[in-house]
C-alpha cells in the first residue's frame, strides 16, 4: 500500500519562516549587544589602564625623587623632568602617554606643610581620541619621602 | 501553535543565557571604574597625613590625636597647605566617603615591637609613631564597598 505523504503547507512554511526570522533577528541583535557591551569594557579598561600608569610614573617619581620640584606644570625630580604638551606627557621628552589617548589639561600645585619636601597635586585630564564617552579627569596627591635623619 | 511554543522556549533560552552576560560586562566596567577612582581618593589621604605630620611632627601629635578626619587645604599666607579636620568626608565626587583614623603606637619597652592592647606595664605609648587607617566608601548596586590602607607613620631621629 503506498502511503501518501501530505509534505507542508504553505501557511506551516510561512510560519516557520516567520519563527526562523524572529530567533535569527533576537540572536543577532543580542550578538552585536554582547560584543558591543564587550568591546566598550575592554576600552574602560585601557583608558583605566593609561590613568594608572601615568598615575604610578608620577606618584613613584615624586614620592622617592631626592629633589622635587615644579616650574609651571613641568615636574622635576632629580634628573626626571615630566613635561606636558600638545596633549601629551612626556618624560625628559619622550612620551608617556599613548597617542590614542590626548591629555587636554595638565596641572600641578604644592600644598606641602612642610617648605624642604613636595606634596603635589596633579590634575590630568584625558580623552580616548577614538571615543569621546571615554573622558576623565584623575587628581593624583603624592607627596615626597623625608630623605634625612633629623637631629 | 507548536511552532510558536517551540519560538517563544527558544527565545527564553537566548534571553535567559545571554542578558546575563550582557550585565556582567556593563556592570564589569563601572566596578572598574569606581575601584580606580576609590584608589586615588585613598592614595591621597594617605599622602596628605604622611605630609602633615612630616611638616610639624611635633605640632602635629597634639593637633591630631586619635580619632576620625580627613584632608583640607589652608591657605596660609599665600601658600596652600595640607591640614587635616576632624570627621568623615562624604560626597566626594558624588559618591565617595573618606576617613582617615588615626591610632596611638603601643610598643614593647624592651624590643620595640608593636603589641596590642592594653597599653600598661612594659608596653608603652609611642610618641614618635601614628598607625593611619584610610578607608573610601561608595554605594554600587545596592552594596557599600570599601577599599582601606594602613600607614604607619614614625618619626626617626639620630
Amino acid at each position: 500500500m503506498i502511503k501518501k505523504n501530505p509534505g507542508f503547507t504553505l501557511i506551516e512554511l510561512l510560519v516557520a519562516m516567520g519563527v526562523a526570522s524572529l530567533v535569527f533577528l533576537l540572536t543577532s541583535s543580542v550578538l552585536i549587544t554582547v560584543i558591543s557591551a564587550n568591546s566598550k569594557s575592554q576600552k574602560v579598561e585601557a583608558f583605566e589602564q593609561v590613568k594608572n600608569n601615568l598615575g604610578r610614573e608620577l606618584s613613584g617619581a615624586v614620592r622617592w625623587g631626592e629633589n622635587v620640584s615644579i616650574t609651571g606644570n613641568d615636574i622635576e625630580a632629580d634628573d626626571v623632568r615630566y613635561h606636558f604638551e600638545s596633549g601629551r606627557v612626556y618624560k625628559n621628552g619622550e612620551p608617556i602617554t599613548p597617542a590614542e589617548v590626548e591629555v587636554v589639561d595638565f596641572r600641578v600645585s604644592n600644598n606641602s606643610a612642610d617648605p624642604k619636601y613636595s606634596s603635589l597635586v596633579i590634575t590630568a585630564e584625558l580623552v580616548h581620541r577614538h571615543d569621546v564617552l571615554a573622558h576623565d579627569v584623575i587628581r593624583v596627591v603624592v607627596s615626597q619621602r623625608k630623605s634625612e635623619v633629623s637631629q | 501553535m507548536v511552532e510558536v511554543m517551540l519560538s517563544i522556549t527558544i527565545m527564553t533560552m537566548v534571553a535567559v543565557a545571554v542578558f546575563p552576560i550582557v550585565g556582567f560586562l556593563v556592570s564589569r566596567g563601572r566596578n572598574f571604574v569606581n575601584e580606580n577612582r576609590a584608589g586615588f581618593l585613598l592614595q591621597e589621604g594617605m599622602e596628605v597625613t604622611y605630609n602633615v605630620f612630616l611638616g610639624q611632627w611635633d605640632e602635629s601629635w597634639l593637633r591630631y590625636p586619635e580619632g576620625i578626619y580627613h584632608p583640607a587645604v589652608e591657605v596660609d599666607s599665600g601658600q596652600n597647605e595640607w591640614i587635616l579636620l576632624t570627621g568623615l568626608q562624604n560626597g566626594l565626587e558624588t559618591r565617595f566617603s573618606r576617613q582617615i583614623e588615626i591610632f596611638k603606637v603601643c610598643r614593647d619597652s624592651a624590643s620595640g615591637e608593636m603589641v596590642s592592647f592594653p597599653c600598661f606595664g612594659a608596653n608603652v605609648w609611642d610618641k614618635k609613631s601614628r598607625l593611619v587607617k584610610t578607608t573610601v566608601y561608595w554605594q554600587e548596586g545596592g552594596k557599600v564597598e570599601s577599599v582601606s590602607s594602613d600607614l604607619l607613620l614614625t618619626e626617626l631621629r639620630e
